[in-house]
């Protein structure tokens, strides 16, 4: 057994403590910033000093009185239901054609998909545009894609692009290597047909990466700015939340958002703490998975 | 060894019966990946055509979009407004690494001691990934705001002047890299806490019957172990750093003078606020090849690290 000094143990905790209390702060400070007035706030140092309820209240009713933010939660929440589904079935399926499948040009089937992973979104953002409002057929678009629109401000943009995870593919891939054929090969005995055998042997195994997809893609969505801000700019009865609610923050941390007022210090706070509850709470009650997952990716990808 | 003799058995049965069950496998095989290369076709390989084509384009207000050659290239590299962009994205990635695995390190190691709550701080230093960046910016906003914001604020209380955080280089580039460090922080730990159990402690033993003090220790075998993972922790948080956005456009919007107009912003700016594909293309492009060559380089190390 390692013997560590107690010196040791006391200057890690230290430091973690001071670590901890920098990486809380924001988060702190958005939480108390909600209980101050808005006059109070202009007065706030290190951490705001709680003034009372009322001012929580009147904050959560200047936001949840905006009748768009529901619609924008249920487009959220539309787009996590369906990414996760997608990306379940892309990469569970991709997964075992590759680790279970035997068919001709698997190699070169494996390195086209794999080279998706060597395009970075940065340089997808301006083609993809351009090709989704040219698209063909669409919009009022002719079969060469001129005349119309495309999908210029429709909701299918928030739900065409992104439906498959090269990495994923390969991770479900990996785990399936490893399982081996023995419950492949008595299933088909007892006479499993091909998507019994994958859905109901195979995909119970693989819920840790599954799991892990299903909070990446909530985290990811909930949190989705860039995207609908180039692709949705136009129309904002269509945007997600992560876009919707840095718009409210904007309209509060102006004087012309506010009709001229004083800037809503106190309701950007609260909005940036409703922001940050569901991913938290998302990440810390599947937070073994992501260790998991993030230590089989980082060690083995 | 019991699947290798049923995959045996299979290939001895009749010929006929192996063919039907070849032609089953290649159909089940491209039926799934079939559509997936055919999505991806359409949504990731034809972009790319547009992207390189639009790289030779200019749009021009009176004749539509017109071919002008490398003029979009030769630009980027003899403007400043556009090679400075990648000298700001550098500067803001070199700190932001930099930073992010000194301190990584130094969690990383005192997290994986024997101490109580280790769960606990793991926790904490991983909840700022979860959070979105854009809304945490406009956090930042209300500290750096000239007349009520909190940092001032505490200044005055302090009995020192006011700082105009906006309209200076130095404190935008200070908060940018700040924010990106603590947002990041969590995400290289983790890495780091995995590479590091994933040393052998023998070696530590072994070390230790030498008489190696904890600094030789960590310099002579946790540094030279950790050495693959230091490198694809570096690699991915350099694709991360030119995934820059939300604190430039929401906090310095670029500013003071353009001086924190990083890669994405620009793209960003030319194709959807000015209206120039081309020029946005022309950036994307050079970043792709940037990009491809430090992903080709990581694969080449993961494959080192698989070796081992």
């Amino acid at each position: 057994m390692k013997v560590v000094k107690k010196r040791t143990i006391v200057v890690s905790h230290i430091f973690l403590i001071l670590g901890s209390v920098l990486m809380l702060y924001p988060l702190v400070f958005a939480f108390l910033g909600q209980f101050v007035s808005i006059e109070g706030f202009y007065e706030v140092g290190i951490l705001p000093v709680p003034q009372g309820f009322s001012y929580l209240f009147s904050n959560l009713g200047l936001i949840l009185g905006r009748t768009e933010i529901y619609i924008s939660i249920l487009l959220t929440l539309a787009r996590f239901v369906w990414y996760s589904f997608i990306l379940i079935v892309t990469s569970v399926l991709g997964g075992y054609a590759f680790a279970k499948v035997k068919f001709k040009c698997k190699k070169v089937a494996f390195y086209i998909i794999m080279s998706s992973m060597m395009i970075p979104g940065i340089a997808l953002i301006i083609p993809q545009y351009l090709e989704l409002m040219r698209f063909p057929l669409v919009g009022g678009n002719d079969i060469f894609g001129k005349g119309g629109t495309g999908f210029r401000d429709n909701a299918v943009l928030l739900f065409i692009t992104g439906c498959f995870s090269a990495y994923n593919i390969f991770l479900v891939r990996q785990m399936l290597t490893q399982m081996g054929d023995e419950y492949k090969e008595a299933a088909e005995l007892d006479g499993a047909g091909f998507f019994r055998i994958i859905f109901s042997i195979y995909m119970p195994m693989l819920m840790p990466v599954i799991a892990l997809m299903v909070v990446q893609t909530f985290i990811g969505q909930w949190n989705d700015y860039l995207f609908p801000k180039i692709f949705l700019s136009s129309s904002p009865d269509l945007w997600p939340i992560g876009l919707l609610s840095v718009q409210i923050q904007s309209d509060y941390l102006s004087p012309s958002g506010t009709g001229g007022g004083l800037m809503n210090y106190p309701v950007v706070m609260t909005m940036g703490v409703l922001m940050m509850i569901p991913p938290v709470i998302a990440y810390i009650s599947c937070q073994k998975y992501f260790v998991q997952g993030l230590a089989v990716g980082g060690v083995k990808a | 060894m019991k699947s290798k003799t049923l995959v045996a058995e299979g290939t001895e049965k009749p010929k006929r019966q192996r063919s039907k069950r070849d032609l089953r496998e290649n159909l089940r095989g491209w039926g799934i990946l079939g559509p997936i290369i055919l999505y991806y076709f359409i949504f990731g390989i034809i972009p790319m055509i547009i992207l390189f084509r639009y790289s030779f384009m200019e749009d021009d207000l009176f004749q539509g979009t017109v071919f002008v050659g490398f003029d979009n290239f030769v630009e980027i590299f003899t403007n400043p407004d556009y090679y400075m962009l990648f000298l700001a994205t550098i500067l803001i990635a070199v700190f932001t690494i930099g930073l992010s695995l000194v301190f990584g390190m130094l969690i990383a190691v005192a997290v994986t001691q024997p101490i109580r709550g280790r769960g606990a701080y793991r926790t904490i230093y991983y909840i700022p990934v979860v959070i979105s960046m854009a809304v945490v910016s406009q956090i930042a906003n209300v500290w750096l705001s000239y007349n009520e914001g909190t940092f001032n604020n505490i200044l005055k209380a302090l009995g020192m002047q006011s700082v105009a955080w906006k309209l200076s280089t130095f404190w935008m580039y200070f908060w940018i890299i700040f924010i990106c460090v603590w947002k990041g922080l969590g995400a290289t730990v983790i890495l780091l806490v995995a590479g590091l159990n994933a040393i052998p402690p023998e070696l530590y033993e072994a070390a230790e019957l030498d008489g190696a003090g904890p600094v030789s220790k960590f310099f002579k075998i946790t540094l030279p172990q950790l050495r693959p993972m230091l490198v694809f922790v570096m690699i991915t948080s350099i694709i991360g750093a030119f995934n820059i956005f939300e604190p430039v456009q929401l906090i310095s919007q670029g500013g003071p003078d353009g001086s924190t107009k990083v890669i994405l912003y620009q793209i960003y700016n030319e194709a959807f606020q000015n209206g120039n594909n081309g020029m946005g293309s022309a950036i994307a492009v050079v970043v792709l090849l940037l990009l491809m060559g430090l992903t080709a380089l990581n694969m080449r190390f993961g494959e080192e690290k698989e070796e081992k």
